[in-house]
């Protein structure tokens, strides 16, 4: 009886302790997400920091992965929180001290766990006490779902501290944006560089041999790019892939088929229906079909007069492309001659001779053709990449304004770039020492957006001529002054601390001392922005002191 | 008055026993309830206090409460061992001669031994086995006591003439050391008052020696949880100078510490008190609450403990600061 009585009053007592138990579970969830949201901020930041350091992370990026670490840390603790284990006697101890039951519960469940020893009256009051005291608990006062001021106070603090990198960070992450817009104008261009290779591929005209000459520096290109890491070495690279592929496009070719559609414009006007068929497909420049449609031209040759007739044509055609194609010119005046002489055989023979002739033309023409297109491509994807970095360098000198002298001075900077020519020209000066590119001095303005190329230093560099380079027009220069350089030009020379022939007394239209310090100001922030190579900073520095006032 | 006693009996037993105690003993509520704690738990007290402040008197009083053989011992430098446990005497009855046990007055149910340090302490050596087994041994033959059997001392501060200290294990013995303070000034008055009247406050009895033993029984029966009972333990071990638990003030000015008697005195006394609040379970307060009456004459200083003037019950604050409740932390949520 007694024993039934303790079963009884000991369920009562286990009902309303796992009512408690369970709220005391949300309790320590609540309190175990804040410190797990505190932790995974904590471990998210010092993993961001290699990435922040790296320049590998985006603001944007690095704001979800603290706020998905936020919510993952909070949300695994909680859950812990809420599923681990705690013994019944733990949390009656617990229970006794948060609400002054002065070891009643603990005492209880004791008694309870051991059986209650000897099944005693004593035992019954102790449990009718417990229980009669716990139900005057008042237990959502005594158990709000607190939590401590420390977690709160350690949980902001790690929001702060995440969010630090955020203001203390900007030039890392203004680094990371530049490189991201970087990569982004790196793959859209080999996007362009790929549709491009496409097409070469897919033009069945060209012989394989041809073809493959020109694919191989567009797969290059595109295997360079992707392992470009910077503005300065993609730009190099497209640069090479452009010099490669303008060596492909033979200037004489290009001009030759010119005069090829030239030639076959009048030829489509003639009376010979052969003939203007040729000249039909000369004018479109498929020099294939105008090679067949030689090859299978149809000799009259019925009466004598036709046969003259014909060859008279013939020797006009010849006349007609003389300057596009001497051999086709030789070949069918040859068939003229036959035909003027009753030899048909041979007149075929020598249509033959020149269908070949133009075929191989043809080819070549084509060939260049399509490598100056794609150096084209290449040179406008040069441009498009400079003036992406531009850009990026813009906006990013446009959000730190207001942040430091640094900042605000590039933005100037940029200004200028965009306003004049004397921003082209003033590189156009620096970049001469590192020689340039034929193909794209047209001016002075084209050459100083000409990028550096980096596999062109001067150590291993002298391979092309040194451009003109002219003095800025800020500095009074007309376009028509050149700037003698230091050193000879010879490959691998070293011109580091040489300053170049200054501008003779009285040729400025600005004071020195009004521009050298804001000059040098430019010079030392595209030092720290574009990162040229070390040797081309040294040059810069010493260039700039050796001018001092 | 029954020997069926329930919890709320017991309390309602003491309440009345300590209302009828304060009829005559004004203030020193702490006094006597440690007193009662320590009757109700079968153990012996040892009061201190200087000459004057009622010890005598309550003691008095409690024996007239409890309706109990109650026997006084003044002790004195020539007070012998047999005045107290008895002795043979030959007795000769019809021509024959023969020795014949005369009990002495520790054969009372509440023994009043006053003054007891200005015994000798052979003189006091003599009341240990009563204290200890409730039974007398003279002769060669063991005499048992009565119980309930309760040794109620009153000694004055060492510090006075003519009075010798108590030996270590006579100290042991006691369940309780009280320190008797002297009354507020209201106390005082109000002492006056009574004393010094034509009328002298009258007590009624309220329990006998049965029902005490039944209140004994019962306080026994009260349980402890294991962890207060680990708590009771650690708070004795550290009392030791040499243990790794020990305060470092108990280290350098202790030279020995609690007997496992002073946890039996916390435990006894716990399930006591926890009793008299109302409640059937041993508490943390509980312990904490008798611990200075059942440790501070259970602490034996050092020379530099003595000579520092370092009081026991500065040693069982720190004691009790120091030692934690839980041994391990219990995780807050």
């Amino acid at each position: 009886m007694n024993r039934a009585d303790l079963t009884a009053g000991y369920a009562r007592l286990e009902h309303l302790h796992r009512r408690w138990r369970r709220w005391l579970s949300f309790t320590r969830a609540a309190r175990w997400g804040m410190r797990g949201a505190a932790g995974a901020l904590g471990l998210g930041l010092a993993a961001s920091l290699i990435g922040i350091q790296r320049q590998l992370l985006l603001p944007e990026s690095y704001l979800r992965l603290q706020a998905f670490l936020f919510t993952i840390g909070a949300s695994v603790a909680a859950l812990l929180g809420l599923l681990w284990p705690r013994s019944l006697h733990q949390s009656a101890r617990l229970f006794d001290r948060r609400f002054g039951l002065r070891e009643r519960i603990s005492t209880a469940v004791e008694l309870a766990a051991a059986g209650w020893p000897g099944a005693g009256q004593m035992a019954l009051w102790q449990l009718n006490d417990t229980l009669q005291v716990c139900q005057q608990v008042n237990f959502p006062a005594g158990q709000r779902l607190r939590v401590s001021a420390r977690d709160l106070a350690l949980a902001a603090l790690m929001i702060l501290v995440a969010l630090a990198p955020l203001k203390y960070g900007r030039e890392a992450f203004d680094a990371a944006v530049r490189q991201a817009a970087f990569k982004r104008s790196v793959a859209a261009e080999t996007a362009r560089i790929e549709a491009l290779r496409q097409q070469i591929a897919g033009t069945e005209r060209l012989e394989p041999e041809r073809r493959s000459d020109l694919l191989q520096p567009l797969q290059n290109l595109e295997t360079q790019l992707d392992r470009a890491n910077s503005v300065e070495q993609a730009l190099a690279e497209l640069a090479g892939g452009e010099n490669e592929l303008r060596s492909l496009a033979d200037g004489s070719q290009i001009e030759a088929g010119a005069r090829f559609r030239e030639a076959g414009e009048r030829l489509a006007q003639g009376p010979d229906q052969g003939l203007a068929e040729l000249g039909r497909q000369l004018q479109r420049g498929d020099f294939l079909a105008a090679a067949e449609a030689l090859d299978q031209m149809e000799l009259r040759t019925a009466t004598r007069e036709e046969a003259l007739a014909q060859a008279g044509e013939l020797e006009t055609a010849a006349e007609t492309v003389e300057s596009a194609n001497p051999q086709l010119a030789e070949s069918l005046r040859s068939a003229a001659s036959a035909l003027r002489q009753g030899d048909p055989a041979r007149a075929e023979a020598s249509l033959a001779e020149g269908a070949r002739s133009l075929a191989e033309a043809g080819q070549q023409i084509l060939q260049a053709e399509l490598a100056a297109q794609a150096a084209n491509e290449v040179a406008a994807a040069q441009e498009r990449l400079l003036q992406s970095s531009q850009d990026s360098l813009q906006s990013a000198a446009g959000s730190g304004q207001g942040q430091g002298d640094r900042q605000v001075g590039q933005g100037q900077a940029i200004g200028a770039d965009g306003g004049g020519s004397g921003q082209a020209e003033g590189q156009a000066a620096g970049g001469a020492g590192q020689g340039d590119f034929q193909s794209q001095a047209a001016s002075s303005d084209e050459a100083g957006r000409q990028p550096i190329s980096q596999d062109n230093p001067p150590g291993d560099g002298g391979e092309l001529p040194y451009q003109p380079v002219q003095p800025p027009t800020l500095l009074g220069a007309d376009g028509s002054q050149l700037v003698t350089l230091p050193g000879s030009g010879d490959p691998g020379e070293l011109i580091l601390g040489a300053a170049s022939q200054p501008i003779g007394a009285g040729d400025t239209q600005v004071p020195f001392l009004q521009v050298f310090h804001q000059y040098e100001a430019y010079a030392r922030r595209a030092i720290n922005n574009l990162r040229p190579p070390t040797y081309f900073e040294a040059l810069v520095r010493d260039y700039f002191s050796s001018l001092a006032p | 008055m029954t020997e069926s006693i329930t919890p709320d009996l017991f309390q309602e037993y003491a309440n009345r026993i300590e209302q009828e105690v304060g009829k005559v003993i004004v203030g020193q509520r702490q006094v006597v309830r440690h007193v009662m704690i320590a009757l109700l738990a079968s153990g012996h007290v040892l009061l201190e206090g200087v000459p004057g402040l009622g010890k005598t008197v309550l003691i008095h009083t409690l024996g007239q409460v409890l309706r109990l053989k109650f026997s006084r011992i003044q002790f004195t430098p020539d007070l012998m061992p047999a005045d107290i446990t008895g002795t043979e005497i030959l007795v000769d009855q019809d021509g024959q001669r023969s020795f014949r046990f005369r009990p002495g007055p520790v054969f009372a149910n509440l023994i009043l031994a006053d003054e007891i340090n200005r015994a000798t302490p052979k003189t006091q050596s003599a009341l240990l086995q009563a204290m200890q087994e409730a039974s007398v041994t003279v002769a060669d033959v063991t005499h048992p006591l009565e119980l309930p059997f309760f040794v109620l001392a009153t000694q004055n501060p060492i510090e006075m003439e003519g009075t010798y200290p108590l030996p270590e294990a006579q100290v042991d013995r006691f369940f309780f050391k009280v320190d008797v303070r002297y009354p507020t000034t209201d106390e005082l008055d109000l002492i006056l008052e009574r004393t010094t009247g034509q009328e002298l406050p009258m007590v009624h009895q309220v329990i006998d020696g049965k029902t005490m033993l039944a209140m004994q029984a019962l306080a026994r029966a009260v349980p402890i949880a294991s962890h207060v009972r680990d708590y009771i333990a650690r708070l004795v071990v550290a009392s030791h100078p040499d243990s790794e638990l020990a305060p470092p003030r108990v280290s350098r000015f202790v030279r020995y510490g609690a007997s496992p008697r002073g946890g039996q005195a916390l435990i006894l006394g716990g399930k006591v008190r926890a009793l008299l609040s109302g409640r059937q379970n041993v508490a943390f307060e509980d312990v904490q609450s008798v611990a200075p009456a059942a440790l501070r004459h259970r602490l034996l200083f050092n020379f530099d403990g003595i000579a520092e003037g370092i009081t026991p019950d500065d040693l069982v604050s720190e004691l009790l600061e120091h030692v934690p409740e839980e041994a391990h932390k219990v995780p807050q949520a």
